[in-house]
């Protein structure tokens, strides 16, 4: 697919490579230049661990940074798996990260324009991944069950990252919203809005 | 020091200006031009002095080819600007390259130097009698008040400042081609740095080649300063007791004593291409003259471990603020861009493979990422 000019440069802050390749595969479906997707730097390089606490202390130093470029067409994705906490706690965790007060108020910290987009897999990605690969019909994926599997190799995380994000890109998004029955999944394609694209 | 380069239709330096100061950065994306400055100053050094290392004068056609004409302008007049500071005033330099296509070697079209206004020497080309253009030139003493010489023909394939040797009544411009002898420009290239030497070399080569011959010069020249970099490079490097260069024939063969695990020396060529490298940045700073000159080093972290760069910079900063001296570094390394890029940082860009612009670095002092990292978001400048 050729990239549009208009088309925002993506950073993604997330916590592991399967997550990057996920979202760096769903922004190029939709029509984004692999080379204007960047990596923020994920801290454990290619392992496959919790990092909730770096996506929290990057956080306000990209959001500060991206806010003195608001005239450059840059937006900002960043992926936190919920993990044992519910997604609103993470988003707060977050908000609270950038502006204490706020945050602690439930207040949404993000301004309305930026393009700032938070996902927040419930439980994780892997659970985000088993949904959209089964087709999202009689499955009884929930939000509490693990569903990673640590005996995967090297090419089935490539695989099954891809996979899922060529499906929600172009099957599930262009369906709308209101099939996805995945709480953290559905409410994901809402911030999705935020990139305006 | 330095103060101010400008280049024109040379590949792609169009209308290129740069101010520079004590400490500079280059940064910028790959083929962004920073190298080419460092190769402009490479060929006017050789152009007024020649090479020293071989001995070797330079014509015109040897060092500016009409390839090196900006693709997209139509001119075939290439021009370069140097202004340097320096003995109580400013030199300004001027050399212009006429390119005459296929069928006449490039010539020059002007040559000239001034200081603080004063001239020390000029070269132009004279439409001539018959329409047939000439090479005239004039030279001037340092007493301004003083009429030099009228050159009715002159030779316009080399640098006449080049040509002209020290007198007493002419030490101003011989104190300029002293300073441009004192620019060391160099991307050290460690796998071509050999253990022998055939004679003795008084400055390095752009790519340290020649390492061997320049120290078999410095440990003639310059014994302290020797002394002083193997103090150093027995911290730096593990083991290191000092260096051997012993004659073998007609070759010397520079080696390096080891201590540990046991005594031992290796040829320079069989160390690894890191020390090699680390050997050549700090000869560079504890065996440069002793004060007014300018280090030119594009991407000096290359071959060497994280932890060693930060304080190599540390001693060439403390060296350029002692000895009235000036580094220009080209680097693409996180922590010389934090550490130097808020001072120090020149951002250079090509938008569409287009002309050179160089911007200084203002997105710092910020709450938030660090300039490296801006950088590789391509949060800086770049588009």
């Amino acid at each position: 697919m050729t990239s549009r000019d208009d088309l925002p440069e993506v950073t993604i802050l997330c916590e592991d490579i399967d997550q990057e390749r996920f979202i760096r595969q769903y922004l190029i479906c939709r029509g984004l230049d692999d080379r204007k997707i960047k990596d923020f730097g994920n801290p454990k390089g290619r392992e496959i661990k919790n990092n909730n606490a770096s996506i929290v202390k990057y956080y306000p130093d990209i959001i500060k940074s991206y806010r003195k470029r608001k005239y450059r067409n840059i937006a900002v994705v960043v992926m936190i798996d919920a993990d044992e906490d519910s997604v609103s706690d993470k988003m707060r965790s977050l908000h609270k990260a950038l502006d204490e007060a706020a945050g602690n108020l439930n207040k949404d910290t993000r301004l309305p324009k930026e393009k700032v987009a938070i996902f927040v897999p419930a439980r994780n990605i892997e659970t985000w991944f088993y949904y959209i690969n089964n087709n999202m019909e009689g499955q009884e994926c929930n939000e509490n069950t693990d569903y990673k599997n640590d005996k995967m190799s090297a090419e089935e995380r490539i695989e099954l990252a891809e996979s899922a994000a060529k499906k929600l890109a172009r099957e599930i998004c262009p369906q709308g919203v209101d099939r996805i029955t995945l709480p953290s999944l559905r409410y994901a394609c809402t911030e999705l809005q935020r990139l305006q694209f | 020091m330095l103060k101010r380069i400008y280049v024109n239709n040379f590949r792609c330096l169009v209308n290129f200006e740069l101010t520079v100061a004590g400490l500079n950065l280059f940064m910028g994306s790959n083929g962004s031009g920073k190298t080419t400055v460092f190769e402009v100053l490479r060929k006017l050094q050789k152009f007024i002095l020649g090479d020293q290392a071989f001995q070797q004068d330079y014509k015109v056609s040897d060092l500016f080819a009409s390839k090196d004409l900006t693709r997209w302008q139509k001119s075939n007049i290439q021009k370069f600007e140097l202004d340097i500071e320096g003995n109580g005033g400013i030199y300004k330099y001027t050399l212009e390259i006429e390119h005459q296509g296929d069928y006449a070697p490039p010539r020059m079209r002007l040559e000239s130097l001034t200081f603080d206004g004063q001239p020390l020497f000029n070269f132009w080309v004279d439409a001539g009698d018959r329409g047939m253009p000439v090479g005239q030139a004039k030279l001037y003493n340092d007493d301004p008040d003083r009429e030099g010489p009228f050159l009715p023909f002159f030779d316009w394939s080399r640098s006449g400042i080049g040509f002209i040797y020290e007198r007493p009544d002419n030490l101003k411009l011989t104190w300029f081609k002293k300073r441009i002898s004192n620019f060391f420009i160099v991307q050290i290239n460690p796998y071509i740095m050999e253990s022998e030497s055939l004679k003795e070399e008084s400055s390095p080569n752009w790519d340290m080649s020649n390492y061997a011959a320049w120290y078999s010069y410095l440990s003639q020249e310059s014994q302290g300063k020797i002394l002083k970099l193997t103090l150093e490079l027995q911290k730096i490097i593990q083991g290191f007791d000092s260096f051997q260069n012993s004659k073998s024939g007609d070759v010397r063969i520079l080696s390096a004593s080891f201590t540990r695990p046991s005594k031992a020396a290796y040829r320079l060529n069989e160390l690894s291409h890191g020390q090699k490298a680390l050997i050549a940045l700090y000869t560079l700073i504890y065996c440069s003259p002793d004060d007014n000159f300018t280090l030119c080093i594009d991407e000096p972290e290359n071959f060497l471990a994280l932890p060693e760069i930060k304080p190599w910079w540390g001693r060439v900063m403390d060296y350029c603020l002692e000895n009235q001296a000036q580094a220009m570094l080209i680097s693409h390394h996180p922590s010389l861009i934090n550490y130097l890029a808020s001072n120090s940082g020149y951002w250079f860009e090509r938008e569409d493979n287009q002309a050179v612009r160089v911007r200084r670095i203002t997105d710092t002092g910020e709450e938030g990422l660090s300039v490296a990292k801006l950088i590789e978001l391509g949060w800086i400048y770049d588009e």
